[in-house]
């Protein structure tokens, strides 16, 4: 069963729109990266499926059931929005004893645990004010995690965690989707995300530009040969004659993005080499996360 | 998990509320300003008992003297009732703009939003502490009076009296009360304190215009002023139409606060 549902949904601020023709669907135990520039239409979408925000146009499915403010639902959701926030003047445990009476959890235990989970024991007593804003993001996250939610939806969940915070929040996070919770999560960390979900959606100017498995990321990664020899005038013309793609883009080497020459880069050392031309530097070279986040949000005709 | 009933999730709404209030300096705050009526009719009054412990102060026995102020039980009951009719519409409004603008202050709005509880339960819990917080005020303020009362040792208490300015003292901080429960839809709309704020001032410089100019007993902010007998003679002015307009406000006050907080965009 899908645990998210969303069809053609669009948000409009007056003449600006914010979400547009959003169609996308989540399952149960997926992990889905929401991925996208400052502006782009993330946190909109978060409050829109929160039912904080109401669509101009378009539905929304949480547990198969349209959004509507009903108890029942939220009951099973758990959430943190942009940078998460408390009460200042209480400790760690009383803004969680808050949230906890706003859920109707009755069991002292709960806050307990989840201060333990969450690893602020020794803050339990803190006022909130007094925090560092990566104990005040595991506050959030403590928040967010309490009632033990069959769905998280977490805008930014790692901002302001040391390397340690993150490698835990990760873990937490991958051991909750193992155990059936789906978590859909924004952020513009693109390695981070890559670690984490299971899918990533690209949003870029409200419209949701491509999705990509994880898994299948690397399938996705433009890779270029370059090509360096004493004479690349000479050594592209050659490129050229033999039926291989290639461009010199006024830098050292020749740039190929020829499936035949990405696949058999020692075909090219050879006729390089049988036309006197012997290669200095032959590579192929994979985009990055961020050159292929790039790329696909410059490809896109916003 | 089960769906909580409305009565239940009103409740966890207000325990919640109150812990929030409970250790916020802004409560005790509210209580040290509010005091400052009782404290300054004492002042007024032991100025009046003593004229020559304060030579000084003449300025001070002329205004008292001007507010028909004597030193006795009846005097201190009207100033404490003519301090909640005028002064407050100002701290209860403030006590308002407080409970509903905080949560845009603390940035904690967004965590009410998606909840077993609902949004509706979370406004009339805040309403409810609103109510709660201003009786408070009055009533702490009536123990006060009457502690400097008894310390100044004032004549002529009698329980007439208590019962005529009582009653009187109640019926405006009621209306009081009332009159400031559209500050809620400010505060909300503003999404913090300066815009309900803004709109308490603004009440304040209409209902002394509109008094002046004679309108006051249909000027909701004007009435409570009008009711404490703050305007002498204007309180005879009162009809059941003033005292519809109240209600009125106060209900308007709490249905848009609950349809705002329900149905439009969350952005913050």
């Amino acid at each position: 069963m899908n645990i998210i549902q969303t069809q053609n949904l669009t948000k409009k601020f007056g003449s600006s729109t914010a979400v547009e023709g959003l169609s996308l669907t989540v399952a149960k135990g997926e992990i889905y990266g929401f991925l996208g520039l400052n502006g782009a239409g993330k946190t909109t979408t978060i409050r829109m499926l929160l039912g904080m925000i109401s669509p101009t146009s378009g539905s929304i499915t949480l547990f198969g059931k349209d959004l509507a403010r009903k108890s029942d639902i939220w009951n099973d959701v758990g959430y943190m929005v942009e940078t998460p926030h408390a009460y200042p003047d209480l400790s760690v445990w009383e803004n969680l004893e808050i949230i906890a009476r706003l859920r109707g959890i009755f069991s002292k235990n709960a806050v307990n645990d989840v201060i333990e989970r969450l690893h602020l024991t020794q803050y339990r007593d803190k006022q909130a004010k007094h925090l560092s804003l990566g104990n005040a993001q595991r506050l959030g996250l403590a928040k967010a995690l309490m009632h033990k939610p069959k769905l998280l939806l977490l805008d930014e969940p790692i901002n302001g965690l040391d390397p340690a915070g993150i490698l835990e929040v990760r873990e937490m996070l991958q051991e909750l989707a193992l155990n059936g919770t789906t978590i859909f999560l924004s952020s513009h960390i693109l390695s981070e995300m890559a670690k984490l979900a299971t899918r990533i959606g690209i949003i870029h100017a409200g419209r949701l530009l491509t999705q990509v498995l994880t898994q299948d990321l690397e399938k996705h990664l433009h890779k270029t040969l370059l090509l360096g020899t004493r004479n690349n005038v000479a050594a592209l013309e050659l490129l050229h004659r033999s039926g291989f793609q290639a461009t010199m883009n006024g830098d050292t080497y020749l740039h190929s993005t020829d499936a035949r020459a990405l696949a058999h880069p020692e075909a090219l050392a050879t006729l390089c080499v049988q036309a006197h031309l012997p290669p200095q530097h032959l590579s192929v070279v994979e985009e990055d996360l961020e050159q292929f986040f790039l790329r696909t949000i410059h490809g896109s005709a916003v | 998990m089960t769906s909580l009933s409305f009565p239940k999730q009103f409740s966890q709404a207000f325990l919640a509320e109150v812990l929030k209030n409970k250790r916020s300096p802004i409560t005790w705050i509210t209580f040290l300003v509010f005091a400052l009526a009782p404290l300054m009719g004492g002042l007024f009054m032991l100025i009046l008992q003593h004229p020559e412990m304060m030579p000084q102060a003449g300025m001070m026995r002329n205004k008292a003297a001007a507010m028909s102020m004597t030193a006795e039980w009846n005097s201190m009951f009207i100033m404490l009732t003519q301090s909640v009719g005028v002064g407050g519409v100002m701290m209860f409004g403030f006590v308002a703009a407080w409970l509903f603008g905080r949560e845009y202050s603390d940035g904690t709005a967004k965590d009410l939003l998606a909840l077993p509880v609902s949004r509706s339960a979370i406004i009339s819990a805040k309403f409810l502490v609103y109510a709660l917080w201003c009786m408070a005020l009055a009533v702490s303020n009536v123990l006060l009076g009457v502690g400097i009362g008894a310390v100044l040792q004032l004549p002529n208490w009698s329980a007439v009296g208590v019962l005529e300015y009582g009653s009187i003292y109640a019926g405006t901080v009621l209306l009081t009360m009332l009159v400031d429960m559209p500050i809620a839809l400010f505060a909300l709309w503003g999404k913090g304190y300066m815009a309900p704020l803004g709109f308490v001032v603004m009440t304040i410089v209409f209902s002394q215009i509109i008094a002046a100019v004679g309108f006051g007993t249909y000027f909701p902010w004007a009435i409570p002023g009008l009711f404490s007998g703050a305007a002498g003679e204007m309180k005879a002015g009162l009809n059941v139409a003033s005292y519809t307009i109240v209600v009125m406000t106060g209900c308007i006050g709490y249905g848009t606060a609950l349809w705002y907080w329900n149905v439009s965009d969350h952005v913050q």
